[in-house]
């Protein structure tokens, strides 16, 4: 018994190891011939001019706003709501909420996105004059919404772990609910409200058919959140079709990928120290 | 009681299990073979007229139509996921040393003609530009459309990814050697592209002529002048058939030459009846 659990254990370890592996073995002739300065640095993402130039910078300042944005987004509203259900709501509604926001987070991406390609886009058209709509500020509203609950749930854990016993000593000394929140519950529940919006962000870093839906898809370096732009996974996923099996272009795909692992993997182990743990209870 | 309904259970199971029996593997209808039709977005709508017709012509196959893009199409043929690809584009010289590396030859038949379209919003009152001009739009050397003689709003350049044939045939043509400037949109679809100029004031983007029209007044379709100064040309089939208009293009089949079953689809595509259906379809025939 106890072999077939290590056993199981060592596969998730095992698996992830090979897939590191693969990706570096794929992605190897752009670390050596292009090299990780050019690639990660290089200014210009067009890979089938002649030469390419094979530079992912726009494509991860992209994603780098996209994530941003989506983050003030899903955490700024997510922890407001896990304050509220998790200490003020009655709970008849929280236990109402909580089926509603699982229905959320298991809503189709490409449902999501047609409904931000619908509603959102002409919103961020007609209020912020972004050309088309499509822009890095539409996508990151639809994926922040998109990781709302990953934070809620997670806030809402981090919340209810607070004893009572520390809720009602404030009380008892005269102060007030809003004082016991902001001054006894907030400080004890930091770690794992922390942890609740890393891992929201998790979730958004790597969203991919929202962005290639609503970003405009545009691979430069972005001015303003009203740009369109291209993040790394929508780039693989519009890329991956059509490159020729063993080409640069291809192995270039690979190695954002490998790039795309290693932001996830820090992101988590930043919830991890954080406390929360993104192994234990973490729940992507 | 209850032990009459037993029997009749068994027998029942027993009936099957001799019916079930009874099918040897060679008497067993084999599910029929699938044609894989894929690439070209463009002739994506087109594949669907042909699939559904030769149902009636090959009632031995059952052909599966998909999109993504000409090169994604011919990646296919060459790994072999793919048994015709549609491709708005001839092979590129990779391509072609690609399936070479891997010992395959290629048949190429076209099938029909298109026009690409070069669509501005309606409220742009431009009503023709000049390539020179439109290499301008593309590379980004131009980002107002006042600098044109146009209204004095910023251009929002709609193109496609590199993975689609027409933005492939549209770099060759029109931009030569130089590259889309990197503030172009990429859109998965002709569709998404009529979409977002139709959506953005300042927008100008290239679509086959079948999505353009389908835009109806809500695109504006331009003419084009080879060289500047030079008679602007609106697309339409004669324009196109008699080289007028300086944006049109073949549409390929490509099939591995030993496959026979591909074949008789492209012949059906090349048949009267095919190319009947193409011009239906809002697409240009080659005679």
């Amino acid at each position: 018994m106890a072999g077939a659990v290590r056993l199981a254990a060592a596969s998730v370890v095992g698996a992830l190891g090979l897939l590191t592996l693969f990706l570096l073995r794929e992605g190897a002739a752009v670390w050596v011939q292009v090299g990780p300065g050019h690639f990660l640095l290089g200014q210009e993402w067009a890979p089938l001019a002649a030469p390419p130039r094979l530079g992912i910078r726009p494509l991860l300042l992209g994603s780098a706003l996209v994530g941003a944005l989506a983050a003030v987004v899903a955490v700024g509203l997510g922890l407001l709501a896990a304050i509220y259900l998790a200490e003020e709501a009655p709970p008849r509604l929280a236990g109402l909420a909580a089926p509603l926001i699982a229905l959320l987070a298991a809503t189709p991406s490409v449902v999501m996105g047609f409904l931000g390609l619908q509603v959102v886009a002409p919103l961020v058209q007609r209020l912020g004059g972004a050309p088309t709509g499509q822009s890095a500020l539409a996508a990151a509203v639809v994926v922040g919404v998109m990781a709302l609950p990953t934070v809620v749930a997670l806030g809402q854990d981090a919340l209810r772990a607070v004893p009572m016993s520390l809720r009602e000593a404030s009380l008892a000394l005269g102060a007030d609910r809003l004082h016991t929140l902001t001054r006894a519950v907030l400080p004890a529940a930091a770690p794992g409200l922390a942890a609740a919006a890393v891992l929201g962000l998790g979730r958004v870093v790597g969203e991919t058919m929202v962005v290639l839906m609503l970003a405009g898809n545009a691979p430069q370096a972005p001015a303003s959140p009203l740009d369109p732009v291209a993040t790394l996974p929508a780039v693989i996923a519009a890329e991956m079709g059509e490159t020729v099996r063993g080409s640069t272009h291809q192995a270039a795909l690979f190695a954002m990928g490998l790039v795309l692992l290693a932001v996830t993997w820090a992101l988590y182990t930043v919830a991890g120290w954080l406390g929360l743990g993104g192994g234990g209870q973490g729940r992507p | 009681m209850a032990d009459g309904r037993g029997v009749w259970v068994v027998l029942l199971l027993l009936a099957l299990a001799v019916a079930a029996g009874g099918c040897s593997p060679a008497a067993r209808r084999q599910p029929p073979p699938t044609l894989n039709v894929r690439g070209s977005d463009t002739m994506l709508h087109l594949a669907r007229v042909w699939a559904e017709a030769y149902a009636a012509v090959d009632r031995e196959v059952q052909v599966a139509v998909a999109g993504g893009g000409s090169g994604v199409g011919i990646a296919g043929l060459l790994d072999g996921a793919v048994d015709v690809a549609l491709a708005s584009r001839p092979l590129s010289a990779e391509e072609q040393a690609a399936a070479a590396a891997r010992g395959l030859a290629f048949s190429e038949a076209v099938v029909g003609l298109d026009a690409i379209a070069v669509v501005v919003h309606p409220d742009n009152y431009l009503g023709d530009l000049s390539l020179a001009e439109l290499r301008s739009l593309f590379t980004g050397r131009i980002t107002r459309w006042s600098a044109l003689g146009g209204p004095n709003v910023a251009v929002t350049v709609v193109s496609r990814p590199s993975g689609s044939g027409t933005a492939r045939y549209f770099q060759a043509v029109v931009l030569g050697r130089h590259e889309f400037t990197p503030r172009a949109m990429q859109l998965p679809s002709s569709q998404a592209v009529a979409e977002a100029v139709a959506a953005a004031p300042g927008g100008i983007g290239y679509l086959d002529l079948v999505h353009a029209r389908a835009g109806g007044d809500r695109i504006k379709i331009l003419g084009l002048a080879l060289l500047p100064g030079g008679e602007p040309v609106l697309p339409s089939a004669a324009a196109v058939r008699q080289g007028r208009y300086p944006l049109s293009r073949p549409l390929y089949l490509y099939t591995r030459s030993d496959d026979d079953r591909a074949a008789r689809f492209v012949a059906f595509a090349r048949s009267s009846e095919g190319q009947q259906l193409l011009t239906q379809a809002g697409y240009i025939a080659v005679r």
